[in-house]
């Protein structure tokens, strides 16, 4: 079976279609919307479909990708979850048939005999406990190894669960199939973010694409979305905030002040807060909001404020920057907008994290969950999706407690 | 009276970085590195407030340290693009570090107060540091280690690449690895014969069990609540406890005496092995400071520097437990202005207390 992510899948997209951006513009003559959605409807009854385990790997490719292309408009809601879940369950299933674990994105290496001393063996894989059943026994042999690095970056538990040896770990069937679930999640993640760099210059194929799967999504998820709300437009949630907004708000010199408060905090506050994953790049305030006193009570006074932190304070010796702020929420050069004039400039959006690099490298302290990511507004995004995760476990995971 | 450790003067400091000192005492780990780390020193005593320092070339760094004669050189475990102000992480040194001052289970806690060292204490320092040095090498896989000596007590510092890029999150679950910090669970661990293990964690925790068992005393036993059978028991098998379960990783049901398998008390759950066991790993836990392990940005003392504070260098041992066997702080880490007062110092103080080492 081909791992999506695999060098053997990343070589064939390059020499089959020439590249990732290709192929996604192609997909949409090869691929019906609905032959896409097939990959996710199942989800609902639990029953995968045979043809979706025995798909030829070109086929497979190509509707995966489709999907993935689809969830450039929306990284971290709940229609990524939902692609998410579905393709992790296919392809575990179909590395379970296969019977081994091999050619995916995880290196994953197979223990030769005679790597771990026999006694341990005896006692890791109870070689002598004649009472448990063949299949049981099956179920702990050390088949797998990783190095200790790699195990790393993937692994969530202690090293204590795992047998630790000249620097591998060695893994049973399950524990490698967790693992390989993992590095999954993990560049499903980096490639949906990879893509949203490039929506704007998608097909509207992945627009409706994307669409279809917000209903199924919505339908699949629906005790979760009435118990928990959905995660899209709602409170800042300050505490999630990618560290070079949380240095932005906490005012800056004079020599970064304008960056960091009209570029940065406008589009990164505004976006955040009205329409976190816009389905499209030219898309106005009033499309969002039916008043303007979110962004009066909420939004522009966190603006201010910052900008007082600022040493000196850019409000006070630059009094015109006020309009200079509704100017990139899009109200055009104003200092008393009204909700109309919402699309008399652009709503500007948060700059990428290379331009912030460049333009403002003192804002830019990366920590560990700036791995990946490309747009400050994406950090935020995957910030929430994880909080409401672990909301979801906590309400969910009372049984075993 | 002569001192063992003292704290020495500007002029000794002068003298020492003027005549005896020079960057060719540099460990080559350090040298190969310099452009890319931090450099701190303490200038007056009361802590390295001059940071962010950075040399282009070892002459640099000698010229400033032999004009200044600093109190203390710490150089950082993070390498970085621009080390000056401290952005461009291009990774940092995985580090162990043991202080002989904070180390629990004294055994010279008649000799002196804590928070103050002997040799004694140093020696222990040094069997932690040993055992910590092959679960490195054996179980990691670890080829570019490194033990220096600090000054009252060990740091090892890893400098494979694939260590040099870990994040706090791993190095947190390597630290717990390493000092045998999670307790262990009857069913799972014991009954299953997990504990007997040659490699993983649970050879890591019979090496540290192996620390404990070796230094608990009586009073230790009677706070941990054993009965006291259990502690009569347990402190006339150390021996054959260590040999049987540390050593040969027997099962804990032929090398802890019968007395252990029950409860010390009616009423009470846990055995006195559990007990006995899951106190080690408690102890475990104060033998690293662990905010220099997960720190990725701190800053070390300099192998080859004075540690003014006690008048001994902070030495590079080297790579092997070998060299780290043979090491002898009293020898090996003292300054050519202090020889003959160290050597004095701790011929007496082997006198009075040798036999207790
Ligand atoms: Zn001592």
């Amino acid at each position: 079976m081909l791992d999506p992510f695999s060098d053997k899948a990343k070589r064939l997209v390059k020499e089959e279609f020439g590249g990732i951006t290709e192929l996604l513009l192609i997909i949409p003559s090869y691929v019906g919307i609905d032959q896409a959605l097939e990959r996710v409807l199942w989800v609902k009854s639990g029953e995968m479909p045979r043809d979706l385990l025995e798909m030829g790997d070109i086929q497979d490719l190509l509707t995966f990708y489709a999907l993935l292309g689809a969830l450039a408009f929306s990284p971290y809601g709940i229609e990524m979850e939902l692609v998410k879940e579905a393709n992790s369950r296919i392809y575990a299933k179909r590395l379970r048939r296969a019977g081994r674990i091999s050619g995916t994105a995880t290196e994953l290496r197979t223990v030769d005999a005679g790597e771990i001393p026999s006694r341990d063996r005896t006692i890791l894989e109870r070689t002598h406990h004649h009472e448990l059943p063949p299949d049981e026994r099956d179920k702990l042999r050390l088949r797998y190894k990783i190095h200790l690095g790699k195990f790393l970056e993937l692994w969530e538990g202690s090293l204590k669960e795992v047998y630790i040896r000249e620097g591998y770990v060695y893994l049973t069937t399950e524990q490698a199939l967790k693992l390989w679930e993992k590095s999954f999640e993990r560049n499903f993640e980096r490639a949906v973010n990879l893509l949203y760099e490039v929506r704007d210059e998608l097909p509207s194929y992945y627009l409706q694409l994307y669409e279809r799967l917000g209903e199924i999504a919505r339908e699949y998820f629906k005790e979760r979305l009435e118990r928990m709300g959905s995660a899209e437009a709602g409170l800042l949630r300050f505490e999630l905030f990618p560290p070079c907004v949380k240095i932005a708000l906490g005012g800056v010199p004079a020599g970064l002040r304008n960056y960091a408060i009209t570029v940065l905090l406008t589009s990164f506050l505004s976006y955040a807060r009205l329409c976190p994953s816009p389905s499209r790049r030219d898309v106005r305030i009033r499309d969002c909001v039916g008043d303007l006193s979110v962004v009066e009570k909420e939004i522009l006074p966190v603006i201010i404020e910052a900008g007082n932190r600022c040493s000196p304070p850019l409000f006070e010796d630059q009094p015109h920057e006020v309009k200079n702020i509704w100017y990139h929420l899009g109200f055009g050069l104003t200092d008393k907008p009204r909700l109309e004039d919402s699309g008399n400039s652009t709503w500007y959006f948060p700059p990428n994290c290379s331009k912030i690099r460049a333009n403002a490298p003192q804002l830019c302290k990366p920590d560990r969950h700036c791995r990946n990511i490309k747009n400050p507004l994406t950090y935020y995004l995957r910030r929430l999706y994880i909080e409401s995760r672990k909301g979801k476990q906590s309400t969910e995971g009372g049984e075993n407690g | 009276m002569a001192e063992l450790f003292r704290e020495v003067t500007e002029r000794e400091r002068k003298h020492y970085y003027s005549k005896e000192w020079s960057a060719k005492k540099l460990p080559e780990f350090i040298v190969r590195t310099l452009e890319e780390r931090e450099f701190g020193f303490d200038h007056t005593g009361e802590g390295p407030n001059d940071r962010k320092n950075v040399f282009m070339d070892v002459r640099d760094l000698e010229d400033y340290v032999r004009a200044t004669a600093p109190y203390a050189i710490y150089s950082s475990v993070a390498l970085y693009e621009e080390p000056k102000d401290m952005s461009g992480w291009l990774g940092a040194e995985l580090v162990f570090d043991i202080d002989a001052k904070d180390l629990p289970l004294r055994r010279c806690a008649h000799l002196h107060e804590h928070g103050q060292v002997c040799p004694i204490c140093l020696e222990d320092a040094k069997e932690l540091a040993r055992d910590t040095l092959i679960i490195l090498k054996e179980d990691f896989g670890f080829e570019n280690v490194h033990v220096v000596y600090s000054g009252r007590g060990y740091h090892i510092r890893v400098l494979d690449e694939w260590a040099l890029r870990l994040d706090g999150k791993a190095r947190e679950k390597i630290l717990a690895y390493i000092s045998a910090a999670e307790e262990l669970n009857y069913k799972r661990d014991i009954d299953s014969n997990m504990i007997m293990l040659s490699s993983g964690y649970y050879r890591v925790f019979r090496l540290r069990f192996g620390y404990f068992i070796k230094r608990i005393s009586k009073s230790h036993l009677e706070n941990f609540g054993l009965s006291p059978r259990q502690i009569q028991d347990t402190i006339e098998n150390k021996e054959k406890i260590y040999q049987e379960f540390v050593l040969n990783a027997k099962s804990p049901n032929v090398s802890f005496p019968s007395s252990l398998k029950r409860p010390p008390r009616k009423g009470k759950k846990r055995s006195g092995l559990m007990i006995l066991l899951n106190a080690s790993s408690t102890f475990s836990k104060a033998y690293f400071d662990g905010r220099v392990t997960v720190d990725v940005k701190r800053i070390l003392r300099l192998p080859s520097s004075l540690h003014s504070k006690v008048g001994l260098i902070a030495t590079y041992i080297g790579p092997s437990e070998k060299k780290l066997e043979r090491f002898n702080p009293f020898k090996d880490a003292v300054p050519g202005f202090r020889k003959e007062e160290v050597r004095e110092a701790y011929e007496e103080w082997v006198e009075e207390h040798g036999d207790e080492m």
